[in-house]
């Protein structure tokens, strides 16, 4: 997604002048529902979970919505756009992590847990190294990933409002971020839900119509639409066959099958998906979100096959490259054709439309990453790591049983459990993860909720200054190494944790350090940053790793380190924790 | 499958889009399930089980990460969770979980990474047509999209049919001893 030619095709100004206007309208919708989600409550189950009364069907929405970034919806179908077969690779990776997500992970993890991904490591090693660790690597994934959206969102809004020049994409990069900032700080879970929901319906939608519109056009003959795709590719027979972008030598096949192997384990570790569990009220409903998501997931990578084929249809792969060199625009350039073409009324419309689409997924999904991020600095490392046990250990145990005793008459009673304040008393870190009656807990819990607010706006920062030292890189090649990271660093431990009964603290920590830092080291030596001519230090030549994505190596270095650790634990698993996690995680008992 | 129509206890169950029908798990009243274990004597404590006022532990001075947060004395809770693995109910819920989910996610993880491997491995047989411009390769991706929601609706259904009642009664019963 670097700064490409200037698009010659689409724009010439005057549908530019709605696109403005549309985003600007994005930008004011989901303002709006930022400051009305904002109103109501600032606890912690506010701010992290948003009240934990969200339905299925809208979790369904909003899990997609936070999946279905920009570089699905315009990079997916750009690549299919190009390279034809070996785009379909990607979205079928994609849409089969949500296996893993549907059956490992969803339930159990929302019955265990509060708001994060430590939470649940939390419920049976009550460390605060487990707990640093698996914080700190939630928040490095969500910087990777939040990075490559960032840098994605300066060039394509650019592309898309006409614009080319390195400043505006500066800006964009600076509004994107604030945005973001303003959402999560405001409109904690709560918002930022409503805004992926109501995005992933306008995705959905924008998708639907392009769809129908290129199947009418092509009277609903699919082959048809295939071989002229074929035809108009420049590759011939060969646009449908596999190795068109992966098959130059052994290396770049064996370098996909990294990247396959980091796209479908990747995903039940992303810490933004996972928080999401906490926003429905219980692990049925988790489930069902999760159907939901992979319903509209898979709806949607299919008209995400069918507009890529369509744009090079319609189009032809050599115009859709020099739009943009890595097939960002196709979808748009796509609209504008179906619209009725250049110049016309429909075309138009449907162009500034898809761009605004685009640009809403954009905001989304950052707004989602800086959240998940935030909850993971203030909740994990801070409370629960940093500042340790702030009240000291009282209310423990006693505590505990007053919680479990409200959480156990029902429907109602669950909910109740469910209400605000007090909720992190004592600081997560001795948790049986729930205070509840004891004397001091609201203080605990804003400054906690005040500091995921702060560390929002950190965050936030740090992510505008990396993407503006970042924006030469390839957005796809971040995307594939936050999933390389979340599978390496986050997967192992969370399914040990929950399924393997002689896991220790040690392993816990093993893991993910196991994990994230062969996966950091590998990238750092691999042609990505150095040796290339498309790499970050193009100048210099240090890499010895010859792929680009180091999922291969680093998800088996993860699961070994955790084995091993444990193994080597100069203490035993603690039966007793293990029951408890167990007994909650799949039956539901005692989970707030 | 029992067919209770009691109220569902989330809203939104009839647009699911792999249950036509409201799913039948109702809501139970704290269904006692039997603990064949030790069992209430020491759970029976009054609400809030406060059962030592949990001596403060030495905490705040202990160096980060070395020591266990917190000393897991013997606790009626503890009994609790540790009898209610023990039991059987809970076993069949664990078993009919892990004999489903564990051979599935073998079986969609090695149909991915085979299909994955494939393109490496046989890409001439990849290139063979089938039908029209389908070839070998268009065929076994759009499999895949089929797999996978078959196998997200069968697990589904597995959940909803096998596990949700039991689930649930032992949850509210295992609540019912926590408290």
């Amino acid at each position: 997604m670097r700064a490409a030619t200037p698009p010659p095709v689409a724009p010439t100004g005057d549908h530019h002048g709605l696109a403005v206007v549309l985003f600007a309208v994005v930008v004011l919708v989901t303002l709006a529902i930022t400051f009305w989600a904002g109103r109501r409550g600032g606890a912690a189950e506010d701010f992290y979970a948003g009240g934990r009364d969200f339905t299925p069907l809208q979790n369904g929405f909003a899990l997609s919505g936070d999946y279905l970034s920009a570089a699905s919806f315009l990079g997916v179908a750009g690549l299919i756009a190009l390279y034809g077969y070996d785009g379909v690779l990607y979205s079928i990776g994609f849409l089969v992590a949500w296996l893993v997500v549907l059956m490992l992970v969803a339930e159990l993890v929302r019955n265990a847990g509060r708001y994060t991904l430590a939470d649940v490591l939390a419920l049976r090693l009550r460390r605060r190294k487990v707990r640093a660790a698996a914080g700190g690597a939630s928040v490095v994934v969500t910087l990777f990933y939040l990075v490559a959206q960032m840098v994605g969102a300066g060039s394509l809004v650019a592309l898309l409002l006409g614009t080319n020049s390195a400043q505006a994409r500066t800006w964009t990069i600076v509004a994107v971020g604030g945005l973001m900032i303003v959402y999560v700080t405001i409109g904690g879970m709560r918002a930022t839900t409503w805004i992926q929901i109501v995005k992933a319906f306008l995705l959905i939608a924008g998708s639907v119509v392009l769809t129908v519109l290129l199947v009418v056009r092509f009277h609903g003959d699919v082959a048809e639409l295939m071989r002229q795709a074929a035809q108009h590719s420049g590759a011939g027979q060969r646009y449908l066959e596999p190795g068109l972008k992966y098959g130059k030598s052994f290396t770049s096949r064996l370098d996909f099958f990294s990247l396959g192997l980091a796209l479908v384990l990747g995903t039940a570790g992303l810490p933004h998906i996972l928080s999401r569990f906490y926003t429905v009220p219980t692990a049925r409903a988790a489930r069902r979100s999760t159907m939901w998501a992979i319903g509209l997931v898979g709806g949607f990578y299919l008209m995400a096959i069918a507009l890529g084929l369509g744009a090079t249809a319609l189009i032809g792969s050599a115009e859709v490259r020099h739009a943009n060199s890595a097939g960002n625009t196709a979808v748009p350039l796509l609209a504008l054709v179906l619209g009725g073409g250049n110049g016309s009324t429909g075309g138009v419309v449907l162009f500034a439309l898809i761009s605004a689409i685009a640009f809403a997924t954009i905001l989304a999904v950052v707004a989602g990453l800086t959240l998940a991020s935030s909850a993971a600095f203030a909740h994990d490392i801070w409370a629960g790591a940093w500042r340790g046990r702030p009240r000291g250990s009282r209310g423990g145990r006693g505590a505990r049983g007053g919680r479990a005793a409200r959480g156990g008459r029902g429907a109602r009673g669950r909910r109740s459990a469910a209400v605000p304040a007090s909720r992190r008393a004592r600081g997560q870190t001795d948790a049986r993860t729930g205070p509840g009656a004891d004397d001091v807990p609201a203080v605990a819990e804003q400054d906690e909720v005040l500091v995921a607010r702060i560390a929002a706006v950190g965050i936030g920062a740090v992510a505008i200054v990396l993407s503006l030292f970042a924006q030469q890189l390839n957005v796809a090649f971040l995307v594939g190494l936050a999933f390389a990271v979340a599978a390496s660093a986050n997967l192992p431990v969370l399914l040990y944790s929950l399924f393997w009964r002689r896991f220790t603290a040690r392993g816990a920590v093993w893991s993910v350090y196991g994990g994230l830092i062969p996966a950091v080291v590998l990238v750092i030596f691999s042609p990505v940053v150095s040796g290339t001519k498309v790499a970050l230090f193009p100048g210099m030549d240090f890499h010895w790793f010859p792929l680009e994505n180091p999922g291969i190596v680093s998800i088996p270095l993860g699961f070994l380190a955790g084995w091993i650790g444990t193994l080597t634990s100069p203490e035993p698993a603690d039966p007793d924790r293990y029951a408890e996690l167990e007994v909650r995680s799949l039956t539901g008992a005692g989970a707030v | 499958m029992p067919q209770q129509q009691m109220r569902n206890p989330e809203p939104g169950g009839q647009l699911d889009w792999w249950a036509p029908e409201p799913a039948p798990v109702p809501v139970l009243p704290p269904v006692s399930v039997p603990v064949p274990a030790p069992a209430p004597a020491p759970v029976s404590a009054p609400v809030p089980v406060s059962p030592v006022p949990v001596a403060p532990v030495p905490v705040s001075g202990a160096v980060p990460g070395t020591v266990p947060e917190a000393v897991p004395g013997p606790d009626s809770s503890t009994e609790v969770y540790r009898a209610v693995q023990r039991s059987a109910a809970f076993q069949r819920i664990r078993h009919s979980y892990r004999t489903f989910v564990f051979p599935v996610t073998g079986v969609f993880l090695g149909w991915y990474l085979l299909y994955v491997a494939a393109q490496t491995a046989a890409p001439a047989l990849m290139r063979r047509p089938v039908v029209g411009p389908v070839n070998v390769a268009w065929l076994l991706g759009l499999l895949q999209f089929a797999t996978t929601f078959l196998l997200a609706w069968l697990y589904a259904r597995n959940a909803r049919t096998k596990r949700d009642r039991a689930a649930l009664s032992l949850r509210w019963d295992t609540q019912d001893q926590l408290r």
